[in-house]
């Protein structure tokens, strides 16, 4: 529950031209990124070194929940066929290894990385 | 579209990086085993996680070998292996010997490798391949793998049924399980570690440097460690089908107009090191397309599943001239490069057509998903067929009567294709175009029997140095036959610990 204050905070930081320079956020993460001072905190993912990193699965996990778990919320009915799409994250040639990264990209469009052969659909993804 | 032309995008790039990177430096030649500071120490490196790097890693573990390290370029475990078609060739199976099939054996399976290698193939190797096959199955078993209950066909090029597949039809169902196992049993993993040289002391190689923390394909990303190996390293890093440049550079043919069903970071950087310190190449040049490639998809797709339909009960054509071209049912090879002739005036690909009874096959998966993915059409007349993709109406319709006139007959004198499962041929069709996609490199790093790497000069094993799976050369000749490729990673992969601890004991 957002308090008030982080409710103001947070409509200015909208009312603000972002910087020239800033990285593009999904809104879903700028709500819970967004620190007291209205700045992102981007060592959320990226950590603290001058060099950044690229989130792995352990970062993405903190808050979305092991990427078993994360398969079992897009879990197909047992008895599905061809006609329904394959759980994105429990796949038949990795299992749940896959990089969360490899699909869902934080600064531009994402994208499914198992339609360099297939063509899924998946509606609901965020992109 | 966006989607697949990003990633081969993407895949392009790195063949061009791939190239520069594989090069050893000037610096690289100051870089002998005695100035070395090891960042780390294992017995053995293997380097890939495909079939062969996982076989080669658990049996190196299960042989007393010490410590096992496996290093993966790219993000995720499996490389081609985890999107291969989980089938394997095993004379003797178990399904098999159910079916009442008892006249295979190993020397079968070799006979037929020998024809479809073309008498360019390392018969020893198949022999030796052939013989362990039992091996390779039950390696698979006693990992956990569920093979189709009651399932063993003849596909392509085999003159028997042999070939049986794993349970959801992908090789990740393999390379899940070996992975798993080998976690238990002590071998140790690593994502994204890039071998950009060899150590070597001599012939002899004695440690890998390495990009930690790599990102494919960027070059630049990561930092470099040393590790030192006491005991081997093993190659294992496949082919470089992906690899666009080097491709063509071998087998002109393999240009640009030919897509790939390869994984990314199938690209062989690897390959081009150890030859650059003295490794033999061989059969460079013999790399096999899959001839149920679709244009209208990307990377292996599901053109394969349509076209184990199309090639049986329909035909294939030549929008030019309206005019079968080809033996639908003969292997990879000969069929590529016949599909591969059908171009236009200025070279461009006028790719062929393939066809059959729409009404037969109502409600198959492999037809309904490729015309829900436009990978295939339903037409509802010849009319409609030759509009549609601008073939000549009156030859097509003389293709389809002459055809149909054989059907009955069981021959095919044009092109002596095997008619037992043709069926003749009436609208509406289910219709789709194919393309050969590169596919396997038969060539690569010559070994001997025990998976030693042969140096250029002195024709002797390299110490310490192996290779195993697509990775090496030689031993297929002229093309690969379906459902063995897996059958050799496993295989080889026993192979090359046992000869590492009697090479240990030497």
């Amino acid at each position: 529950m957002l308090k008030p204050v982080f409710i103001l905070l947070l409509g200015f930081m909208l009312a603000t031209p972002m910087a020239a320079n800033a990285m593009n956020i999904k809104d879903y993460h700028k709500e819970v990124m967004t620190g007291a001072d209205g700045k992102v905190d981007c060592a959320a993912c990226h950590g603290d070194a001058k060099r950044k990193t690229v989130p792995d699965a352990a970062t993405c996990s903190s808050c979305h929940g092991s990427p078993q778990e994360v398969a079992k919320q897009t879990q197909r009915p047992a008895d599905a066929g061809h006609s329904v799409e394959p759980n994105p994250h429990d796949s038949l040639h990795y299992g749940t290894d896959l990089p969360c990264t490899y699909c869902h990209q934080e600064h531009k469009e994402s994208k499914v990385y198992c339609n360099q052969c297939h063509e899924f659909t998946y509606p609901q993804m965020k992109r | 579209m966006h989607d697949r032309r990003s990633f081969l995008k993407l895949g392009a790039g790195a063949a061009v990086g791939g190239i520069a990177a594989a090069l050893p430096s000037a610096a690289s030649a100051t870089e002998c085993a005695s100035n070395i500071k090891w960042d780390e120490t294992r017995d053995i490196i293997v380097v890939g996680s495909g079939f062969a790097g996982l076989s080669s890693a658990l049996n190196a573990k299960r042989q007393g070998l010490g410590s096992i390290l496996v290093l993966e370029k790219m993000q995720v475990i499996g490389g081609n292996s985890a999107i291969n078609g989980g089938w394997l060739a095993i004379p003797k199976n178990p399904i098999q010997l159910a079916q009442g099939i008892n006249d295979d054996s190993p020397e079968e399976l070799v006979k037929d490798q020998i024809i479809s290698g073309r008498g360019m193939q390392n018969t020893d190797m198949l022999r030796q391949m052939a013989n362990r096959a039992l091996d390779a199955y039950q390696l698979c078993i006693d990992a956990g793998v569920k093979f189709r209950e009651g399932f063993n066909q003849q596909v392509g090029g085999h003159n028997k049924a042999r070939a049986i597949r794993t349970q959801h039809g992908v090789g990740g169902d393999i390379t899940t399980k070996l992975y798993e196992v080998g976690k238990k049993e002590g071998v140790e993993y690593r994502l994204q570690h890039y071998v950009e040289d060899f150590i070597m002391d001599g012939q002899q190689i004695v440690g890998l440097k390495v990009r930690q923390n790599y990102r494919f394909p960027d070059l630049k990303t990561g930092k470099t460690i040393y590790i030192k190996a006491n005991k081997a390293v093993i190659l294992a890093h496949g082919g470089f089908s992906r690899n666009l440049v080097l491709r063509e550079l071998v087998d002109p043919a393999l240009d640009k107009t030919l897509d790939c069903t390869n994984a990314l970071g199938a690209t062989g950087e690897v390959t081009l090191t150890a030859m650059a310190h003295g490794a033999f190449p061989v059969h460079m040049s013999f790399i096999q397309t899959g001839h149920w490639g679709s244009p209208d998809e990307g990377g292996f797709g599901w053109s394969n599943a349509l076209l184990s339909i199309g090639f049986h009960k329909g035909i294939s054509v030549n929008v030019l001239d309206g005019k079968r071209f080809m033996n639908e049912r003969a292997d990879r090879k000969t069929c590529s490069d016949a599909i591969m002739k059908n171009r236009h005036p200025d070279g461009s690909p006028a790719y062929p057509v393939v066809f059959f009874n729409h009404d037969d096959h109502i409600g198959a998966e492999e037809v309904t998903r490729a015309v829900r993915d436009q990978i295939a059409w339903k037409v509802d007349s010849f009319e409609q067929l030759a509009k549609q993709f601008n073939i000549p109406l009156a030859q097509l319709k003389q293709t389809v009567a002459e055809y149909n006139k054989q059907v009955p007959q069981r021959i095919d004198p044009l092109f002596g294709r095997m008619m037992d499962t043709a069926v003749e041929l009436k609208p509406p069709f289910i219709v789709s175009r194919i393309w050969p996609k590169v596919h396997y490199c038969m060539g690569g790093l010559k070994t001997d029997l025990g998976a030693r790497v042969l140096h250029s000069q002195t024709l002797a094993p390299m110490k310490n140095l192996y290779a195993v799976g697509e990775a090496t050369g030689g031993t297929h000749g002229g093309t690969r036959l379906s459902s063995t490729a897996c059958l050799e990673c496993l295989t080889m992969g026993i192979i090359v610990a046992e000869t590492i601890k009697s090479d240990m004991q030497a």
